[in-house]
């Protein structure tokens, strides 16, 4: 099981905007380990899931407010 | 149950502009006996009414046609319409052995998973601090 603890982000800020609108699958070392357009697709590539914690890439280039679903 | 919130860079050009803050907490989503098999971030939502997956989230559980859900459209804060379709499942916080009973509609248009109020409702109190960039579920 991941130690989510350990997986900081912000550690990632220069390499997730290549990522943008993609999962990508996050170690506890902070690094990522595969990437992919749905979530299926991603977690295949991974060896051990129950190891990552996926993340659905939004824009850098701006804020977010989706409030209002 | 306490999270730290995750730091992101806003604004590539400048890159002397603090990172924003966000509530992400990992969660899994349950269908019956099926689970995804890494959690993953939602974005913790108190504008929110409704819990707001991406379509894709379904397919991992064995749900080929979101459709077969009920419609209720949701108008975002730009007046934008999306329509969603609602399908009675569970949602487990990681670190939680409790499956929370939850009503997820899924969107093809919804980049980003949204936990909101009908997720807040199964705990006492949800806390969001912005001097210590966590948040607190309290059962």
């Amino acid at each position: 099981m991941i130690d989510l603890a350990k997986v900081r982000l912000e550690k990632l800020s220069k390499a997730l905007p290549r990522y943008e609108g993609k999962w990508v699958a996050i170690s506890a070392k902070n690094q990522i380990e595969a990437s992919g357009d749905t979530y299926k697709e991603t977690v295949d590539q991974v060896s051990n899931p129950d190891e990552v914690v996926l993340l659905r890439v939004t824009p850098s280039d701006a804020s977010l407010s989706p409030a209002g679903a | 149950m306490k999270f730290g919130y995750q730091k992101f860079l806003l604004g590539l050009q400048d890159p002397r502009k603090p990172l924003v803050a966000r509530p992400l907490l990992p969660v899994y989503l349950v269908n019956g006996e099926r689970r995804t098999r890494s959690p993953y971030y939602a974005l913790l939502d108190s504008g929110a009414d409704r819990i707001i997956f991406p379509a894709d989230l379904a397919e991992e559980l064995g749900i080929e046609n979101i459709e077969s859900g009920l419609l209720e459209p949701t108008v975002g804060v730009a007046n934008q319409r999306t329509n969603v379709y609602f399908h009675r499942l569970a949602v487990q916080v990681a670190g939680s052995d409790r499956a929370l009973p939850v009503d997820v509609g899924f969107s093809r248009e919804i980049g980003l998973p949204l936990l909101g109020r009908s997720f807040f409702a199964h705990f006492k109190s949800v806390t969001f601090s912005e001097p210590k960039e966590e948040m607190e579920l309290k059962n």
